[in-house]
């Protein structure tokens, strides 16, 4: 029992010390310096050298503030329960092989139910925020999460199909994940797939340009300005959790996950022996390689936002339902037959 | 013993009532201070009622107190954003009222003055609409390009808003050596804008979707309220007033009236029609700058201390956002009788209560910034 306890205590530990922080501390950097270049602006510069450590002064910055009293007890239940759901879903997603702490036959499918909870949540905190605008993002963010839900647990059933199962180990192998070896790379409709699966988080999470819910000019802000003083560094850290399982979760679906390339875990197994696997430098370097997809994947999404003009909440419904929902379906039916047929490996 | 009757069984009834939501004054999605009464259902607007007058300045009241001169300073106020169409709707009156002779050079000037204006206010409309929809990039882009078309004001006026740079009979400074160049590079620069602007926003298929056939004006309905301006012209309605009754020198320069190409009368006809004049209003800062005759553009000084005679004095003016109408009456004093001014910003407003019926309360914003409204000049 202690053992286990220990066990799950350092993978916690190494978690969060090894993978969320760095990955935030370089998201914060690089989301505002490639987002201020797009937009004409010279974006951090001025806290730590080239600005690196902007992210972390603003954090230092909002937890020094004072925050009012909440209108209902209930504003800060669901906040709560939101990060409780992310990091549960951490502990489920493809980081490193020694790292996953729940295997089960349905595990690719625990984190999405894990999102879902956040969206619930976003709900609940809308409705008991008594303000107008809150009670409408609520219902928004409830609206878009339902609409977004349907085509992202399609393209997850795909996946499954193709990979012959839900477990992490039937789509993930420990060695030789070559570009070319990724899931969403393996036949043309994994690929739409995984686009499906994309845009679908963008939905659920509403992520710009899906942000009605925290719209400024007709909701002010919705409900990311429910939160003041140093509450409102919680909404930050939810909204970049959310953000990061989903990447990662991406990550382990379709871009190969943990898996190295297959040059560099000969080279590995040259230099570290037989056992290399098993190594710390080994699965270092697979945290490592998940971040930085996980990292991209991003920085893409940063990207997508920071161009596209924010886009209605019925239209994003309309386009989840009309367009998303029936495009993963026909991947489905195609992927199906590619495997019946014994096209796709 | 008595006996307690079971309740009645109490079938839940969800209610779907309208609901009353106030907006405003202060609320980022207006464009100043003023109220929207909206009646929904669910999200989709049912009815709205508008209320202004939060920032009433007496701004009219105060051109009594003050000297003719002083007149062209309260005349900026009227729209800070495009303060030389103030400034030129009253001199003109005055001039009107006087018969005080303008020379050549002063209205050349002029006209050069108000064309840079209506770019500065027509940036500022596509950066204001950007942002209501989330196009942020799009609006630092507007901005960094509209900053140069300001830095020119600082070059003639020395100032960048509240310019106080007409007077009676011309200008209170004639353009510095060099201005006219560094206006045609500017103007060269910004032409190579609009393929970035336009690849960027205005045909995204995201900002149509939320644009297109959304809070659309009629013709008949814009003549009803005396809507004009871009707002009329995106209506199909062909009324310039640089056109039909040319001021300053805009009779001596070739310029047609823009119209929308687009669907009518729509959010994104407004934002076009806007596009075009800035390309339009560069096209007449070069013939401005090719034909500038020679001679002295200065007006009446300013501590020069002069009486208007008896009368009354009417100008009309196109300003960026409509027909902007000073009329100015003297009692033969050093200082105005009465002076009102017909602000373009009314028309829309009133309008405003009949379009926005229909739309998603998340397009309201959108509407408003299509529209252009300056609380400015509506609470002068």
């Amino acid at each position: 029992m202690i053992e286990t306890l220990s066990k799950v205590f350092s993978s916690l530990l190494i978690l969060q010390l090894g993978f969320v922080l760095p990955v935030g501390f370089l998201h914060s950097y690089f989301e505002r310096k490639i987002g201020a270049d797009l937009q004409a602006r010279v974006g951090p510069n001025r806290v730590g050298p080239l600005g690196l450590f902007q992210g972390i002064a603003d954090q230092l910055k909002l937890l020094q503030k004072v925050s009012p009293e909440l209108k209902t007890p209930q504003l800060a239940l669901w906040p709560a329960l939101q990060l409780a759901a992310l990091h549960a879903a951490m502990v489920t997603v493809p980081i490193a092989p020694h790292l996953l702490m729940t295997i089960t036959g349905l595990s690719i499918l625990l984190p999405l139910w894990c999102i879902l909870m956040v969206s619930v949540c976003s709900l609940l905190l809308g409705v008991n925020s008594r303000e107008f605008t809150g009670w409408l993002a609520g219902l928004r963010s409830a609206f878009q999460a339902i609409s977004g839900f349907l085509p992202a647990m399609i393209s997850l059933i795909s996946v499954g199909l193709s990979a012959g199962g839900f477990q992490w180990s039937n789509l993930l192998s420990p060695h030789d994940s070559s570009m070319g070896t990724w899931l969403m790379f393996r036949e043309p409709f994994l690929f739409v797939s995984f686009l499906i699966f994309l845009a679908s988080g963008m939905v659920i999470l509403s992520l710009p340009p899906f942000d009605s819910t925290a719209s400024g000019p007709d909701l002010r802000g919705g409900l990311g300005t429910l939160f003041s003083g140093r509450r409102s560094s919680l909404s930050v850290i939810i909204k970049f959790y959310g953000v990061l399982v989903w990447c990662v979760l991406t990550v382990g679906l379709f871009m190969g996950g943990w898996a190295l390339p297959g040059f560099l875990s000969s080279v590995l197994v040259a230099v570290l022996g037989e056992g290399a696997a098993n190594t710390f430098a080994y699965q270092a370097i697979q945290v490592f390689l998940v971040g930085l997809k996980t990292l991209s994947l991003m920085m893409v999404l940063g990207v997508v936002g920071r161009v596209m003009p924010r886009i209605r909440f019925d239209q994003v419904a309309d386009f989840s339902w009309r367009a998303l929902g029936p495009i993963s379906l026909v991947c489905l039916m195609g992927s199906a037959l590619l495997k019946a047929g014994g096209i796709s490996p | 013993m008595m006996t307690m009757a079971p309740a009645p069984f109490q079938t839940e009834v969800l209610q779907t009532d309208s609901t009353n939501w106030v907006m405003g004054p202060y609320h980022p999605g207006l464009p100043g201070l003023m109220q929207l009464k909206l009646v929904l259902d669910g999200e989709l607007v049912v009815s709205a009622r508008t209320e202004t007058g939060f920032a009433h300045r007496g701004l009219e009241k105060v051109f009594e107190s003050e000297g003719w001169t002083a007149g062209v300073l309260i005349s900026d106020r009227l729209d800070p954003e495009g303060a030389i169409f103030g400034e030129l709707a009253y001199c003109q009156a005055v001039e009107d009222l006087a018969g005080i002779e303008v020379s050549e050079r002063a209205l050349f000037v002029r006209t050069l003055a108000a064309e840079l204006s209506r770019v500065v206010s027509h940036l500022g409309f596509v950066a204001r609409l950007a942002r209501t929809v989330g196009a942020e990039t799009l609006f630092h882009y507007v901005q960094r390009d509209r900053e140069k078309f300001v830095d020119l004001f600082e070059l003639l006026t020395g100032a960048r808003f509240s310019l106080n740079f007409l007077r009676m009979g011309g200008v209170v400074h004639d353009v510095t050596d060099g201005f006219l160049e560094r206006v045609l590079e500017v103007c060269a620069v910004m032409r190579h804008r609009f393929k970035e602007y336009n690849d960027l926003f205005s045909y995204n298929q995201a900002f149509l979707g939320r644009a297109r056939a959304t809070a659309n004006i009629t013709p008949e309905a814009a003549k009803r309220v005396g809507l004009s301006g871009p707002n009329a012209r995106a209506s199909g309605i062909a009324m310039d007033t640089r056109r039909w009754a040319p001021h300053a020198a805009y009779s001596k320069l070739d310029f047609d009236v823009v119209m929308g190409e687009e669907r009518e009368g729509d959010c994104h006809g407004r934002y076009m029609i806007r596009i075009r004049e800035i390309v339009q209003s560069m096209d007449i800062i070069r013939q401005c700058s090719e034909i500038m005759p020679t001679g002295s553009a200065l007006g009446l000084k300013a501590d020069e201390k002069f009486k208007i005679p008896i009368g009354e004095g009417f100008s009309r003016v196109e300003s960026s956002r409509g027909l902007l109408t000073c009329h100015v009456l003297s009692a033969g004093g050093e200082r105005p009788s009465r002076v009102h001014f017909r602000v373009p910003s009314r028309a829309p407003l009133d309008l405003l209560p009949e379009i926005i019926p229909g739309c998603q309360l998340e397009d309201i914003p959108l509407v408003l910034a299509s529209l252009d409204l300056n609380l400015a000049e509506i609470d002068r």
